[in-house]
């Protein structure tokens, strides 16, 4: 139990250490290596002289901001707050999504890392999720962090024209959705746009772009109901329970009948015949009788006649509905957005 | 009898199957007993029949239509002599409620030969009850009354009824059927001579048990 949890903690621990990328990361340039190596053994300003004499050098832009962070984190080591900040500064510049993890690295260094990100004009961790929607009526969300109060301008960039999503002022994290329609109200046509987010604070601007491809395809529509999910149809006829009905009424059929004749026979004429009305009404008795025995006929239950009626209205009335929604959709377009690597750059 | 045989021709072509429309054929044999005037009248006997019957939504025409040749009863008098009955009925039915149903009808008589009994024809009024019992089963009992009757023999009748028991059965939905009918029939009817009204009375009835076809 105890190893286990030993593992887990292991485990749990190990994630924020490969997260961060502290300054001594391989770097490719000789020198600039060696100045990550003095900064390991705390030898600051030798740090420091040997990433000086690296930037001299041809650097790779990798290593340009990993010399500017060994600067800030040296200076920052040896108290030298305002030449931290300003190296933190251009790390930010090079690379605005740049963070520190505060429980790994000295308040003093990540104290003057915030005091660049709170003096520098940078949008950072821009992103749009990859999404599919119908344009017009969902909408694209566009996120990213402004960290210093600035005009934004967002917009749409692409081969069917452009789209300014927001212009406004904005500070923090800035929550943005564009509706998927161009300026002149149409959705735009399938290829490679850029969301364009533009700050200006002064004097100071900073703009970023993420691409994006968008493919355009059409509105699934709705397929037809025959049923009502849960509202199933009745049966319309029920099979009444056998019973001696039909012989009662055979026989009281007869009856009437022989009743009748005797009553109506003219006395004048001795009677009447009683083989007709003997064989008949004994006929009538035996179908009775074969009526009892046979299965009883389906009669109508009016109770499910009146509830599959009220659930054939609503199936037609939800027809209608799905038709008139299935028409607007084949107008509509649906929108497929899949972003692409993001590329920053200063202005 | 060829007004009969046109009548049951004219039905059987307009009989041609509609939706909603029955059409049922059936032919059999008929048991009589024919009794007029007084007891000694008394004839009784057999003949085929036939009926057609064309069905559509609450309206009915029904046709029957009978041969019979009667016999005088053995403890007849014995100057009597037998004689062929034709008889034509034809009836209109408009169910008025599930189970009942007013018809009119008229009926036609023809007595060979014609000294041996009355021809007459007559027009009838009355209710029929059928009662569906289970599939291709039904009982049925009718009643009308007989007005207008003109008979060969002149006089008149001011009372006449009809009064009728149908069954039938058949296997499955009934498409086949076996059926018998009772028919009782009483016109008083009345003549006069040299000035005094004299009762002559006629009835009948009839037992018809056949076979029908519906499509």
């Amino acid at each position: 139990m105890t190893r286990r949890f030993m593992l887990a903690l292991g485990a749990a621990l190990a994630i924020p250490l490969t997260a961060y990328r502290s300054p001594l990361a391989a770097q490719d340039n000789p020198t600039l290596r060696r100045a990550s190596q003095a900064y390991s053994n705390l030898s600051y300003a030798q740090a420091i002289t040997l990433a000086r004499r690296a930037s001299r050098e041809r650097l790779s832009p990798s290593d340009q901001a990993r010399y500017f962070e060994l600067l800030g984190f040296s200076y920052a080591s040896l108290d030298s707050t305002r030449q931290s900040t300003e190296a933190f500064k251009q790390v930010l510049m090079l690379n605005p999504d740049r963070g520190l993890d505060a429980t790994r690295v000295s308040p003093k260094i990540t104290s003057a890392f915030a005091l660049a990100l709170a003096q520098v004009l940078v949008l950072r961790e821009v992103r749009v999720d990859p999404t599919e929607f119908v344009a017009g009526v969902g909408s694209l969300p566009i996120h990213f962090n402004v960290t210093r109060t600035a005009r934004l301008r967002t917009r749409i960039v692409g081969p069917s024209g452009e789209m300014t999503v927001d212009s406004a002022l904005g500070e923090g994290a800035v929550r943005l959705a564009w509706n998927g329609l161009l300026a002149n109200g149409l959705p735009p046509a399938r290829g490679s746009y850029r969301v364009v987010v533009e700050a200006t604070a002064g004097r100071d601007s900073y703009a970023t772009a993420v691409p994006l491809w968008i493919e355009v395809g059409a509105v699934d529509t709705l397929p037809h109901l025959t049923s009502l999910p849960g509202y199933d149809l009745l049966p319309e006829t029920v099979v009444p329970a056998r019973s001696w009905k039909p012989v009662g009424l055979a026989l009281m059929a007869t009856s009437l009948a022989l009743g009748g004749s005797l009553a109506l026979e003219s006395s004048k004429l001795g009677g009447g015949g009683r083989r007709e009305i003997l064989t008949i009404g004994a006929g009538a008795a035996l179908v009775g009788v074969l009526a009892t025995v046979k299965k009883p006929a389906p009669v109508p239950a009016r109770a499910n006649i009146l509830y599959n009626s009220l659930v054939r209205e609503q199936l037609a009335r939800r027809n209608a509905e799905i038709v008139a929604e299935n028409a607007m959709r084949r107008r509509q377009v649906k929108l497929g957005i899949v972003p692409q690597p993001i590329a920053g750059r200063k202005s | 009898m060829r007004l009969a045989l046109w009548t049951l021709a004219l039905v059987a072509l307009a009989g041609t199957p509609l939706r909603a429309q029955q059409v049922t054929l059936g032919a059999g044999y008929a048991l009589a007993d024919y009794r007029e005037q007084a007891d000694f009248l008394h004839f009784t006997g057999g003949g085929p029949t036939a009926m057609v019957s064309v069905e559509r939504g609450r309206l009915a025409l029904r046709v029957n239509a009978w041969h019979l040749d009667l016999d005088p009863e053995k403890n007849a008098v014995p100057a009597l002599e037998p004689f062929t009955l034709d008889q034509l009925n034809v009836r209109l039915g408009v169910r008025a409620m599930s189970v009942v149903g007013i018809e009119a009808g008229y009926m036609k008589r023809w007595v060979d030969p014609s000294r041996a009994a009355q021809s007459f024809s007559a027009a009838t009024l009355g209710v029929r009850a059928a009662y569906p019992l289970a599939p291709g089963a039904e009982v049925a009992v009718r009643t009308a009354y007989v007005a207008g009757t003109d008979f060969s023999g002149g006089g008149s009748a001011p009372f006449g009824i009809e009064l009728g028991l149908s069954a039938a059965y058949g296997p499955g939905s009934g498409r086949f059927r076996v059926t018998g009918d009772y028919e009782f029939q009483r016109i008083d009817r009345r003549t006069y001579q040299t000035g005094s009204r004299l009762s002559v009375p006629i009835q009948s009835s009839l037992a018809r048990v056949g076979l029908t076809v519906s499509f």
